[in-house]
């Protein structure tokens, strides 16, 4: 199997200093637009984000759809990836 | 008062706002967002901890007014109502979800560095000095929209609020067993030091039965936003002032200390408070490593962010109080400038919600192509 086949593509979503509900918004349109990707595993979907309920909502939202969910501290903010069948 | 009880009152105001900053950016529990995300999203999540902070407050309230520790006569803090009232609130429900955060939550999320919350700080405060140059007119307004003189529903029946009171503290206990076996209070969230909502809704209730207690009135804060708005047009433009002797006059409420001066008693309460809520959350932040300032905000989001201010001020100005008085502080009272105030936020937020989507700046994803092997996560 060559690399390409298997190869993971990353989309990183930049919503650092975004207010509420602007961040959920982004981050469900993107969740929409690749979602049989991600739930393949083709694509991975990286959320930056200094917002805490952020940390809340978007997993809730993605799991509900069916979608792994990864949460974690970087810096002074959270990466939530998304990707994969939960 | 005497000047050293004047002193502490400030004092103990600070504290209230140290522990509100601390609690509220912990658990980010934004009124504005709980109601807004009802229309937007219809999620409940965070309502039933907004209701039980309600039910809470109005039954310490209740039981320690049967105490004797609370007077029977309402606060000085809330007036007859006007229909004025219901447009106020309609106009803060509005601007509050433009804004993305109320009076209160603009100012946690501002300490912990969002600087859309600082252009939202703006907006309230240069809305607050709008309503004072045309507070004439509003004021033909409000006397115009009054069709009453009775400001607590208890002062025309009595029998009914008390009615009222019990049945609202056995509906909070019900629902609270409930929601508790159910788990419908347990909250999940990865950010760090996480405070659990229901836990924010019994600081809230307990916070605000001790500024009742000490201040004789429960919490507000909007005209601490006019008394800046106020201070920065002095300073700015002394002769304007000087020559508009309204706007000082806006809180309908002056008392006189020891020595026989006038002052304003908010100056002591939500001032302090205030400079408590930013420093309690700004301090919250940087002990949690999460402080950061990460630049200006997309230009429209600014300049919703700085609409919403504005009309989040004229509406707290139109109806005399903001969220956290009236449905904290009012609604638990039985006032009914809170009922009509709630109503008019309830539907403006219904409007802003509408409205939001038109607002919220696309944001251009970075794609990167990674082979399987090539972990996709940074790391910590």
């Amino acid at each position: 199997m060559s690399s390409a086949d298997t190869a993971i593509e990353t989309i990183e979503l930049d919503i650092l200093g975004q207010v509420c509900p602007a961040c959920l918004l982004v981050v469900l349109k993107q969740i929409n637009l690749y979602r049989d990707r991600l739930r393949d595993g083709k694509a991975r979907l990286l959320v930056l984000t200094d917002h805490r309920d952020t940390t809340r909502t978007v997993p809730a939202s993605a799991q509900k759809m069916g979608l792994c969910v990864e949460v974690r501290k970087v810096s002074t903010y959270y990466e939530i990836i998304i990707g994969g069948k939960s | 008062m005497t000047i050293s009880s004047l002193w502490l009152a400030a004092g103990f105001n600070l504290i209230i706002g140290l522990v509100l900053g601390n609690i509220l950016y912990r658990g980010d529990f934004c009124i504005a967002g709980i109601l807004r995300d009802q229309f937007l999203f219809r999620d409940r999540t965070l309502l039933r901890p907004l209701l039980l902070a309600v039910g809470l407050t109005l039954s310490l309230f209740t039981l320690v007014r049967y105490t004797g520790m609370l007077p029977a006569t309402p606060p000085p803090t809330f007036g007859t109502p006007s229909l004025t009232g219901i447009a106020g609130g309609w106009l803060f429900g509005i601007g509050m979800v433009l804004a993305g955060g109320c009076v209160i939550s603009t100012l946690y999320k501002m300490g912990g560095g969002n600087l859309s919350h600082s252009v939202a700080f703006m907006g309230i405060v240069a809305g607050s000095v709008l309503y004072a140059e045309l507070q004439p007119l509003f004021d033909r307004l409000y006397s115009a929209g009054k069709f009453t003189e009775i400001s607590f529903i208890n002062q025309k029946w009595p029998l009914a609020a008390e009615v009222t009171n019990l049945l609202v503290m056995l509906f909070t206990v019900f629902f609270a067993l409930r929601w508790y076996r159910a788990s419908l209070l347990k909250i999940v969230a990865a950010a760090h030091g996480y405070l659990q909502p229901w836990k924010i809704a019994v600081w809230l209730a307990l916070l605000n039965l001790s500024a009742y207690l000490v201040n004789g009135w429960p919490l507000g804060i909007s005209k601490a936003y006019l008394n800046i708005g106020v201070w920065l047009e002095t300073q700015l433009f002394p002769a304007h002032v000087l020559h508009s002797p309204t706007i000082f006059q806006q809180t309908r409420l002056t008392m006189m200390n020891s020595t026989g001066e006038m002052y304003d008693p908010y100056m002591l309460t939500e001032l302090p408070l205030m400079a408590g809520i930013l420093a309690g959350s700004l301090l919250t932040a940087v002990f949690l490593k999460e402080f950061n300032v990460y630049g200006l905000p997309p230009c429209r989001q600014g300049l919703s962010a700085f609409t919403g201010g504005i009309l989040m001020a004229l509406g707290a100005r139109m109806s005399n109080g903001c969220n956290i008085k009236f449905m904290l502080g009012g609604l638990p009272l039985l006032s009914i400038e809170a009922v009509l105030f709630v109503s008019g936020m309830l539907l403006g937020a219904w409007h802003g919600a509408k409205l939001l989507p038109l607002v919220i700046t696309p944001i251009t994803a970075k794609k990167e192509l990674l082979s399987s092997d090539t972990p996709s996560i940074r790391p910590t």
